[in-house]
């Protein structure tokens, strides 16, 4: 996925692969690194996590060589697999001793893999993001919701790559110069930098006559940021609003205000504009939140009290569950035929509903 | 875990067949407590009230019962206190036997006892009165004895020592000591009808005022005296016009040097009169005159002298007593 | 099977995820009459697992604490229902080969029987809870009294049910703590099948399905014996929650829209009709493609009734290895009678029939009480109707003075 997506990056942005199988990592215009040599031998870790995790913690120095001095790293994985639930937690955690913010887009396997893999992926969120300023997770099965029924399945990984694609343009945009409305990226790193908090995110686009309102509109109705339970309200928000050269500030800031209504009226937002000659007529909206504000001077601990993190995980994790698995987010999972029945019927049959009035 | 733990400690894990591994065999219900928490706090209230009610209700009946009995059985408790005052002898004990006395017993309406009490001679009057609390108090005035009297009522018998009142009335004496009861005179031969306290004693109108006023009057002559007779009272003797009241000295109150005064007869007309004679007389001088030679005189109070027909002058008189008693 | 005798006072308590009710009946001449009945939203207990034991208590002492106010009695005992994934179920046999001289089975044989099935363990760490009573086989045909009759092998067949021996020490103790006693447990489905299917019913075959908030209890019946049953952990709040993330509604909403709008059946002109959720249009209402709400609905129900089916084969073809079972209108002659809190779902029927192929029609509790011949209450009716049916008949109690006195006082 990374490799379809570095197409689309500006050039500033590095793009760098992991992965333990040493045929996935082309020799190329891509930077590349190979985890666990010594570990798995090129072959991959079968999806196992604890593999996956020894194999990134061989290559730390190497890892470390490669986030030295980079101010924003955006970890891209799959979960459920060895490499993504065992090393990407440990990636995360290098790059953010180096200094660097780090935001994470993880995707959760479709739910029709099975049960342990779904586990593997539950058990390496909680990690990530623990590790992580920000995490984002793309539920494959909501992906399928998006396009119709007899799609071929690389329609829906393109659906995935679209939105992932839409925020990582809007994070290196913003980091990039000639920005409209330029960003403070240590004002970003501010806004995300509570370590746990569930992180909201959201990607819209639109065209056309009144483009601004339709992404902002598309942006809110964006089903990853849709689940009962599910942050609808956060603390403070980035917004990105990427358009071709039409575009004027006060389209931008129509687009912001709707996000800012639907999403939290009065957080603290960050903007950012830029005008992408690329894009034509067409308006970009991206949009991160963090539930949490950044944590004020850590409070006196008290005596037996218990440590503040635990809490956030557990809240984490839930509200990541009550995405899909609704009011029974935080419960065990219960399984019949290798399925999570919990998750709504009409999600893991892919069936697409027919779109609200 | 040596020997001793393997056969002796509770073997819990060992098999011990399915029949235990039923719901029943694992858990013995233990029920009795009362649950926690307020809801079973008044779940327990709810359940046992019905009982606790029942219990109530049937003590109360119960006691309603009891004190409605109570109520008509006893209006006084028993045995109440008593509280008692006499002028004379009559002891509490004797008095407390004659409240008593009765199937209702101490509780008897007041009029009773008073009646009771009065019933003996030897109280005149009986003031009865019941406090508030049950207790009695009993206030006597009894009669004054003024002389004694020896009964036998057969001729086994036993001889009874019967008071005399001033009215007549002869009582039992309850309550005097001896001395007191030997200090009083006797009155002797007398006739008498009846007996015990409805005794009369014929003669007794006469005598027995005539030892109050002698006992009032003349103590000292009074003490002196040991006896009276009536047999004289019952018809006309040689020397008096009527009767006769023949008192006996006691020996022991004269002196010795001069012949003894045994007898002192006075008329049972005139004695008041006599009485007050006597009172002047010095009778111990007229004893030691010359003359008197005889061993035991009696003075006779009632001798008329007639040397005037018309107006007899009472003249007392010393007479030689006869050496053999009379009888 | 204890012989004790039935008491007049009968109380039953059926937990469920949605709501706990119970019911205090009266027996007379065999039958119940009902002296109060109360119901509370359950607190604690999810996909019908215990997660709160203390809000369950509490909850479930309001509810004894209401029957004992509205009835004036004092409850001691209780029948307690066993529902959901807790209760496992499976078959038991009993052999015993009758004695040669004369080839006629006695009683003493029965008995025999009975006991050796009863001697099998449990699996580690459950506890025995109930046996049920399936056809009796004598030479391998099933006779329903083999007594006296001639034959060589007598086998005995029950449906033991066992539970996990915490969870039940768990429940037992939470209701001694109550100061009442468990009298027995009673298997939900077997409860929600005697209040709906009548005894034809129960002899022709019928499968009964008691669809609650949390679970989905069935049990199959054939020749008037419980063959076999189960338990899938789907139930009504699963059909709410689907709606509420695909509407992106609270639950509370789902909930109003599913018994509003809510079908078992998706059919293709639903799409076309758009409802409104508080139906003013007024501000702050929504509106909905009913399409969707059917469209989500009908999924959820029709896999549920789908797990439903599979379990049934499973189980079956565990009870006749190498048989190819079938679950059609043969087999099952009065079909599916489906009931509980979820049946009341729009074509509900009509999507079991679709699913399973049988015939089926919601069932309605048999009472004398009007306000309990609904669907949700089938469960706790069913407490009542069973704990009487499979007691020993009534011994007619002496009357004596005595007696009456308690009565009266009801010391």
């Amino acid at each position: 996925m990374v490799t379809r997506l570095s197409a689309q990056l500006p050039a500033e942005v590095a793009v760098a692969l992991l992965d333990t199988d040493a045929r996935s990592l082309p020799a190329g215009t891509a930077q590349t690194l190979q985890l666990g040599r010594a570990q798995t031998r090129g072959m991959g870790t079968g999806g196992e996590a604890a593999l996956g995790l020894a194999s990134a913690e061989s290559e730390e120095a190497g890892l470390r060589r490669l986030f030295a001095g980079v101010p924003l790293v955006v970890l891209v994985t799959g979960l459920g697999g060895g490499t993504g639930s065992g090393a990407a937690p440990v990636v995360a955690g290098l790059a953010a001793e180096t200094g660097a913010t780090v935001l994470s887009f993880a995707t959760m396997p479709f739910s029709h893999e099975g049960e342990r893999r779904m586990r593997q992926a539950n058990d390496a969120t909680v990690k990530l993001g623990q590790k992580c300023h920000g995490l984002v997770v793309v539920h494959n099965d909501l992906l399928l919701q998006q396009v119709s029924p007899d799609a071929p399945l690389s329609e829906s990984f393109a659906a995935a790559d679209n939105w992932v694609g839409g925020a990582i343009r809007g994070l290196a945009s913003a980091f990039a110069p000639g920005a409209l409305i330029a960003v403070d990226p240590a004002a970003l790193r501010s806004l995300l930098s509570t370590p746990g908090s569930p992180t909201l995110f959201a990607y819209g686009v639109g065209e056309g006559e009144g483009a601004a309102m339709k992404a902002a509109r598309a942006a809110c109705d964006c089903p990853l940021a849709h689940a009962p339970g599910a942050v609808a309200k956060v603390a403070s928000l980035f917004v990105y609003v990427a358009g071709g050269p039409a575009m004027t500030s006060t389209e931008a800031f129509e687009a912001v205000a709707a996000v800012r209504a639907r999403f939290g009226g009065e957080t603290s937002t960050i903007l950012c504009a830029r005008i992408e000659p690329a894009l034509g007529d067409r308006i970009e909206v991206s949009v991160l939140g963090a539930s949490l504000p950044a944590p004020k001077a850590p409070a006196k601990p008290k005596k037996g009290a218990k440590a503040e993190d635990p809490a956030q995980p557990i809240f984490e994790f839930a509200t990541e569950e009550s995405m899909r698995r609704g009011l029974f987010g935080g419960t065990p999972m219960t399984f019949i035929d290798g399925q999570d029945v919990d998750v709504p019927a009409y999600i893991r049959k892919a069936v697409r509903l027919p779109p609200s009035p | 875990m040596g020997l001793f733990d393997n056969l002796f400690r509770k073997r819990r894990d060992a098999f011990m067949g399915p029949a235990d591994r039923d719901w029943r065999a694992l858990v013995p219900q233990d029920v009795n407590r009362v649950p926690e928490g307020e809801i079973g706090r008044k779940r327990a209230v709810r359940s046992k009230l019905p009982t606790v009610l029942a219990v109530i209700f049937f003590a109360a009946v119960v006691g309603v019962l009891w004190w409605a009995v109570d109520e008509s059985a006893t209006t006084a408790p028993a045995g109440g206190a008593l509280r008692f005052k006499t002028d004379g002898f009559l002891p509490a004990d004797f008095v407390k036997k004659i409240v008593t006395n009765g199937p209702d017993g101490f509780g008897r309406d007041v009029r009773v006892i008073k009646a009771d009490l009065e019933s003996d001679n030897q109280v005149v009057a009986a003031d009865v009165r019941r406090r508030n609390d049950g207790s009695l108090e009993i206030s006597l005035r009894e009669r004054l004895a003024v002389a004694r009297i020896t009964t036998q009522s057969g001729k086994s018998a036993p001889i009874q020592v019967r008071l005399v009142a001033s009215d007549g009335q002869t009582f039992a004496g309850t309550g005097y000591p001896e001395q007191a009861v030997r200090s009083l005179p006797e009155i002797q031969d007398y006739r008498a009808t009846g007996s015990d306290d409805k005794m009369l004693i014929e003669g007794v109108e006469i005598a027995a005022p005539f030892l109050l006023v002698v006992r009032t009057q003349y103590p000292n002559l009074y003490k002196q005296w040991s006896a009276v007779s009536l047999r004289d009272c019952f018809g006309a003797q040689e020397d008096s016009p009527g009767s006769n009241l023949r008192v006996t000295v006691r020996p022991g109150t004269q002196p010795m040097d001069r012949p003894a005064l045994v007898e002192i007869v006075f008329s049972t007309a005139n004695w008041r009169n006599e009485l007050a004679l006597l009172g002047r007389i010095n009778v111990d001088e007229l004893l030691r005159r010359p003359g008197t030679t005889a061993q035991a005189y009696v003075l006779k109070m009632s001798i008329q002298n007639r040397t005037n027909a018309s107006s007899p002058v009472p003249e007392p008189r010393l007479v030689p007593a006869p050496a053999a008693p009379l009888r | 099977m204890t012989p004790k005798p039935l008491p007049s006072l009968i109380a039953v308590i059926d937990i469920g995820t949605h709501k706990t009710a119970s019911l205090l009946g009266q027996i007379i001449d065999g039958k119940a009459r009902m002296l109060s009945f109360s119901e509370r939203r359950t607190d604690g207990v999810v996909k019908g697992t215990v997660t709160d034991l203390e809000k369950l208590t509490q909850c479930v002492h309001e509810v004894v604490n209401d029957i004992e106010r509205g009835s004036g009695r004092a409850v001691d005992h209780v029948y307690l229902s066993l529902s959901g994934p807790a209760a496992e179920g499976e078959r038991v046999k009993g052999f015993v080969a009758v004695p040669a001289h004369d080839g006629k089975v006695t009683a003493k044989d029965v008995a025999d029987a009975i006991a050796s099935a009863k001697r099998l363990e449990p699996p580690s760490g459950r506890a025995t809870i109930l046996y049920m009573r399936q056809p009796t086989m004598l030479d391998n045909r099933p006779v329903s009294n083999p007594v006296g009759m001639a034959g060589k092998r007598l086998e005995v067949n029950f449906w033991r049910v066992t539970m996990e021996e915490g969870n039940m020490r768990m429940r037992v103790g939470m209701v001694n703590g109550m100061s009442i006693r468990v009298r027995d447990f009673i298997l939900a489905s077997h409860a929600a099948a005697c209040a709906t299917a009548s005894d034809a019913d129960k002899q022709g075959g019928v499968l009964v399905i008691d669809m609650g908030a949390g679970t989905t209890d069935w049990i199959l019946y054939y020749k008037e014996h419980i063959l076999c049953a189960g338990s899938i952990p789907v139930g009504g709040e699963h059909l709410t929650n689907d709606l509420s993330v695909a509407l992106r509604i609270s639950r509370e909403t789902a909930e109003d829209l599913k018994l509003r709008f809510g079908s078992a059946m998706h059919r293709d002109t639903d799409v076309n009709q758009t409802i409104w959720k508080d139906g003013d249009k007024g501000v702050g209402d929504q509106q909905f493609n009913r399409g969707t709400i059917t469209q989500v609905l009908s999924l959820r129900y029709q896999e549920t009734i789908e797990f439903v089916r599979k379990d049934v084969l499973r189980r079956l073809e565990a009870i006749f290895p190498g048989h190819a079972v079938k679950l059609d209108q043969n087999m099952i002659p009065s079909g599916v009678i489906l009931t509980g809190g979820s049946a009341s779902l729009a074509d509900a029927a009509e999507a079991v029939q679709l699913v399973t192929g049988l015939s089926a029609r919601v069932g309605v509790p048999n009472f004398e009480n009007e306000s309990l011949r609904k669907p949700e209450y089938a469960g706790v009716v069913g407490l009542m109707t069973a704990a009487i049916t499979d007691a020993p008949p009534p011994v007619r109690r002496p009357r004596g003075f005595l007696a009456q006195l308690k009565e009266l006082f009801r010391l």
